[in-house]
């Protein structure tokens, strides 16, 4: 891994230390994501999960350390090569963030009329497309506010996919939502995958989803303030030599008991 | 056995009794309903009664002991920390199993002792320091938040700044046309009072006419920008904060930053054009009817006709008074926008946060319009305009 052509890692993480102000979040963090997986940042509340995750999208500056697309520098590279990365993304936030003064059609059409040239027809059909693919089909009219937790984070979803991007972030994907809810987000996340070849990455502590769609994370640790492993989550529970790392994939059953909880 | 039983006394008399047992063990026997207990027995006398008994340990007796809820695990945490003050133990075997299982829970986790150093007192110079650094760091976010401005408005000029004209259009008429009836009724309201001041003066010397020039002049030079802006500081300043704020709470703002969308040229900018835009309307509109509404009081409580009222307005004011109105206006209204717009990019991202935004905008936008007019007032002073 760490022998091939560094420009063809397409997330890598240098030495990236995170802090608020003087408090220190996490220190020394390195680790790269392979193309097309889906990577799950996971730790306990307060490691810095959803920190590390503003600075993979550029909504906070590190302290120290680099972190590289595809080979090119992302902090405090110049305005056109960020807003040239920035446009490979596509974010799915914690509550959805659609913007409420707009409606579904409009959020999703925002994007595209911004950084592509279609006609306005073709941006309304390929909103429509992304709207159906999430399942609102018919709810383009409305605004965010007249829908539920759930369908909100799935047309936060639609707008994410809106350029087809390289990169998915998703911010605690199954927070607030019901069982089956998150799980049909998670199948929709693997479909992506599958057919366009999307690398993700979820920040997340819904053990079901970890093992059901992860194929390599990493562990913060509060405590610490470091990476305490990576690897695939199911290796991880079983062979991880960390045992704060095993009983959190496990909630804490058959392992020591740690008790920072 | 020797035993002596001294009964506690106070106003919550039935709650438990001491009794002292041999070997310095004093039995406390727990009585009633202690869900029922307004408060928290006395402590003080407690203490009294234990240290005067040399107690050692302290065993419970709970018989009679009918309902308990938290207050009685604040008591006998009180008495424990009594207790390794005092040196006596408390044997907590024969509380209620409930009781122990709790405090064990209480206990579990030690206590995190950097959660509590962060409210450490401050003194003067400490404080005086703090406040100093953050006045200097809201300078800087202001200059910080002017120069995006200016950049904004340079990408503007040159047909480069991104927003939806629908927004643009949708500020315009609500920092315009739905403006329209608060100002019309301060407008009027303005003129009456102002004619009806300068009507009992002038009406001494029997120069009722002049009210007209004392409506017009102050009306148009001073009263007409200030009260527009005023208004619209409340009004639109407070909403633009509002707004902003909540888009940040909401994660909006972060979602325009991600996707290389610049939220001071999609968001802020169409609001302070939009405003730059209306404040002079607004304002040649407050003028007027605030100009009529002296020309009410002159024609009904003074008894001068509307021609003669209008002449002598028309002779009072000119060309460069009026400019004088709409260059304060447009100064005004960059005022509050940008304050309304600041304070709302800046906001945090709590709800009480929001409402702060609202409420420092209109502040520092009054603040600012006085200063302002100030500014105004020498230099046309100066130049004898």
């Amino acid at each position: 891994m760490e022998n091939l052509d560094p420009n063809s890692i397409p997330i890598r993480v240098v030495g990236l230390s995170m802090a608020y102000d003087n408090f220190s979040i996490a220190r020394d963090l390195n680790f790269s994501v392979k193309r097309g997986s889906i990577f799950i940042v996971m730790g306990g509340s307060g490691s810095g999960k959803s920190t590390l995750l503003r600075h993979l999208i550029g909504l906070k500056e590190p302290q120290e350390g680099k972190i590289f697309y595809d080979g090119e520098e992302f902090t405090c590279c110049e305005m056109q090569t960020r807003k040239k990365i920035l446009r490979r993304m596509g974010i799915l936030y914690q509550s959805g963030a659609l913007w409420s003064s707009l409606n579904l059609l409009e959020n999703i059409s925002i994007p595209l009329k911004e950084f592509t040239k279609y006609s306005p027809d073709e941006v309304e059909e390929i909103a429509r497309l992304k709207l159906a693919l999430v399942g609102l089909k018919g709810f383009e009219e409305f605004y965010p506010s007249q829908l539920s937790g759930g369908m909100q984070k799935r047309a936060g979803l639609a707008r994410a996919m809106a350029l087809d991007p390289e990169f998915l972030f998703f911010d605690e994907p199954s927070a607030g939502l019901d069982p089956i809810s998150a799980r049909r987000l998670d199948d929709l996340i693997l479909e992506l995958r599958d057919s366009l070849g999307t690398t993700v990455v979820i920040v997340t502590h819904d053990l079901e989803s970890i093992f059901s769609i992860g194929d390599d994370s990493i562990f913060l640790d509060q405590v610490s303030k470091k990476m305490l492993a990576q690897g695939h989550p199911k290796n991880l529970r079983n062979n991880c030599p960390h045992p704060l790392v095993r009983n959190f994939l496990t909630r804490g059953d058959g392992h020591e008991k740690a008790h920072s909880i | 056995m020797r035993s002596q039983v001294i009964p506690h006394t106070g106003l919550d008399r039935d709650a438990y009794l001491v009794q002292s047992m041999n070997n310095r063990i004093v039995q406390i026997a727990l009585i009633g309903d202690w869900s029922a207990l307004p408060s928290l027995p006395s402590l003080e006398s407690l203490k009294q009664q234990l240290l005067s008994l040399e107690a050692r340990q302290i065993i419970f007796e709970c018989k009679k002991l009918e309902r308990w809820n938290s207050i009685l695990l604040v008591f006998v945490l009180e008495l424990r920390r009594l207790g390794s003050h005092s040196g006596f133990e408390i044997n907590c075997t024969n509380l209620p199993q409930g009781v122990n299982r709790l405090l064990r829970l209480a206990e579990a986790v030690p206590e995190n002792e950097d959660a509590r150093s962060v409210e450490r007192e401050q003194n003067f110079l400490e404080t005086l320091g703090r406040s100093t650094v953050s006045l200097w760091r809201s300078f800087v976010d202001v200059l910080d938040f002017s120069g995006r401005m200016v950049m904004v408005s340079t990408q503007f000029i040159n047909r480069r700044a991104r927003y939806r004209s629908v927004d643009f259009l949708i500020n315009i008429q609500e920092a315009g046309a739905q403006a329209l009836p608060i100002i019309s009724l301060i407008g009027f309201l303005m003129g009456l009072i102002l004619a009806y001041v300068g009507a009992v003066q002038l009406k001494q010397f029997g120069a009722q006419i002049f009210v007209a020039d004392l409506v017009a002049i102050s009306i148009v030079r001073e009263m007409g920008p200030i009260m527009t802006a005023v208004v619209m500081a409340g009004r639109t300043g407070a909403a633009y904060a509002a707004q902003l704020g909540s888009m940040k709470a909401n994660q909006e703002i972060d979602a325009y930053k991600t996707m290389a969308i610049s939220p001071y040229q999609f968001l802020v900018f169409p609001r302070v054009l939009a405003l730059c835009l209306m404040m002079p309307l607004l304002c040649i509109f407050a003028d007027a009817i605030g100009i009529f509404g002296g020309g009410v009081v002159a024609k009904f409580s003074l008894g001068i006709s509307w021609l003669q009222y209008i002449t002598q307005v028309q002779d009072a004011i000119g060309l460069p008074d009026v400019l004088l109105s709409l260059g304060k206006a447009v100064v005004f209204g960059i005022i509050v926008a940008m304050f309304g717009c600041y304070r709302g990019m800046n906001s945090g991202t709590s709800a009480s946060s929001v409402g702060q935004a609202a409420t420092t905008a209109v502040v520092s936008s009054l603040v600012m319009i006085v200063i302002a007019d100030a500014i105004f007032a020498v230099i046309v002073g100066v130049l004898g305009i």
